[in-house]
């Protein structure tokens, strides 16, 4: 099969949807959620008011390293650095004393967040709850291994400013026992179980400040930046070997497209580490891409903006000219076609 | 705590579509209603601001589709029972073809949720790069690099490479 088939049989397996809830179980259902959701914003504002009113956490000083209610003593289990984010804080408190919350100055946007629980039978599972500066953010099953809350997807958020102290509080939502689900009813059967022992391990993650940082030296040698996403690929260039903040320049010819050019030429663009790479075409700007880790991603320059201002014509010389900043390894770009819809 | 004027016939009416959405995103009927539900719970509590205008969907989806992508990785891989068990209509369709689909569909639940969400929006939604953008909240250009490093990764499985990758 192919991609023209992905739909089909997208709508083939959504046709397999399950006898509909009754309209007033689904909206009692939110309702639920609605009403614990507001408890917990509810709790964790009082938490907030008596932190502040009591100091029984302190809130750093903006020039001061981030601390967190639990002292050093916390396990050592996040890493560092997981691809674009680096660790700023941690915190651990015993799951059934919870709620736990951690006070961090973020110097980087945005921010994640991770936990760590101790480790259950597979049947069990345990949903820690997770609220920032009072703002319900969901909740999400907790394992014995480091993994993401949420993610590096809430840029849009107002309430986290870089140098400004925030909280985040973890509480247990609910600690369930799973059942086999049975196959054709697609039913999550579990039941409520006492909160397990031990203890909670929570970290704040922010994304690498591009350009404030010394490369890792715990990284023993960049990755390779990753093959370009396209077959056709039209013109490359590389950065100086010797000096990969140097700009490069390179030219290529436009190619014959159709009339509707909108996957007629694609440019993208990889840094193997942080830093900013600005791209132009015949001196208009297309684009300034900023990386934050180590692996390689690959961004797209959006073409179509470019091809509006300078309406190119077959055969025309285009010039590209690609201008670093705050790199210290090897980018690449490249000027290729992309596969077709 | 009574739902908000209008907010039971927006579920009556709207919430199956969105239900279909979310069982793209999770591949499980389940945890597609309570994603569906946490996203209808997140409108209820804006609907004030919400009502005046003409469409409240948009909005859910934006909040459904972004829930999804920054919250409920690790719950998925936990809960999620689809990868080893196929669908009840399998019986009904050719083995060859059972193969060739149940290795798409598994090889989609392995993208990464960005770019997973990226191919749900562009191929079940068929929504364009604006409106898939606009609900991803990026730019038009990263819909197309989301959309293109899917497809690659989907051009790598079997199923895709035994018919010439034409992808």
């Amino acid at each position: 099969m192919n991609v023209a088939d992905l739909p089909g049989l997208m709508w083939q397996r959504a046709e397999d949807a399950p006898v509909p809830l009754l309209v007033e179980s689904r909206v009692d259902a939110i309702r639920r959620k609605v009403i614990v959701g507001r408890q917990r914003t509810a709790a964790s504002a009082v938490i907030a008011i008596a932190l502040v009113l009591f100091g029984v956490v302190g809130l750093p000083r903006l020039d001061e390293k981030p601390t967190t209610t639990t002292g050093s003593s916390a396990k050592p289990v996040f890493p560092k650095l997981k691809g674009d984010y680096e660790l700023l804080t941690t915190g651990h408190a015993s799951l059934r004393s919870l709620p736990l919350t951690v006070t961090f100055t973020p110097t980087s946007l945005p921010v994640d967040f991770s936990t760590v629980c101790p480790k259950q039978d597979a049947t069990t599972v345990i949903s820690i709850e997770l609220v920032v500066n009072g703002q319900d953010e969901g909740s999400g099953t907790c394992n014995d291994a480091p993994d993401v809350l949420f993610g590096p997807n809430d840029e849009s958020r107002d309430d986290l400013v870089v140098g400004v102290p925030a909280t985040a509080t973890f509480s247990v939502e609910k600690t369930l026992r799973s059942h086999d689900t049975p196959p054709d009813t697609g039913a999550n059967q579990s039941t409520p179980i006492p909160t397990p022992a031990g203890s909670l391990f929570v970290a704040v993650y922010q994304a690498v400040p591009v350009g404030q940082t010394s490369r890792p030296s715990s990284l023993p040698s960049l990755d390779a930046i990753a093959p370009l996403p396209y077959a056709d690929v039209y013109s490359v260039v590389d950065s100086d070997p010797a000096n990969p903040l140097a700009p490069r320049s390179f030219t290529f010819t436009y190619p014959k497209c159709p009339p509707s050019p909108e996957s007629c030429i694609a440019m993208a663009v990889t840094s193997q580490t942080p830093g900013y790479l600005t791209v132009s075409v015949n001196g208009v700007a297309a684009g300034e891409f900023t990386f934050r880790g180590y692996q390689g991603y690959v961004d797209e320059v959006d073409f179509g903006a470019v091809r509006k201002s300078l309406h190119p014509k077959t055969g025309q010389t285009m010039t590209i000219t690609v201008t670093p900043a705050a790199v210290s390894g090897g980018w690449q770009f490249a000027v290729a076609q992309p596969p077709p819809a | 705590v009574a739902a908000p004027p209008g907010f039971e016939e927006f579920v009556t009416f709207r919430s199956a579509r969105l239900l279909r959405a979310a069982f793209q995103l999770t591949h499980d009927w389940a945890l597609a209603e309570d994603l569906m539900q946490t996203a209808l719970a997140k409108t209820w509590r804006a609907w004030s601001r919400l009502s005046g205008e003409n469409d409240p969907e948009p909005y859910v989806r934006k909040i459904m589709f972004n829930t999804y992508a920054t919250w409920w990785h690790r719950r998925w891989n936990h809960e999620n029972p689809t990868d080893t068990m196929p669908d009840r209509s399998d019986a009904l369709r050719p083995l060859g073809q059972i193969d060739d689909r149940d290795e798409v569909w598994r090889a989609i639940g392995r993208l990464p949720k960005r770019q997973r969400a990226a191919i749900v929006l562009r191929y079940f939604e068929d929504l364009t790069e604006a409106q898939t953008a606009e609900i991803l909240d990026c730019s038009i250009g990263n819909v197309k690099s989301l959309t293109s490093r899917a497809l690659a990764s989907l051009r790598l499985d079997a199923a895709f490479r035994s018919e010439g990758a034409s992808a």
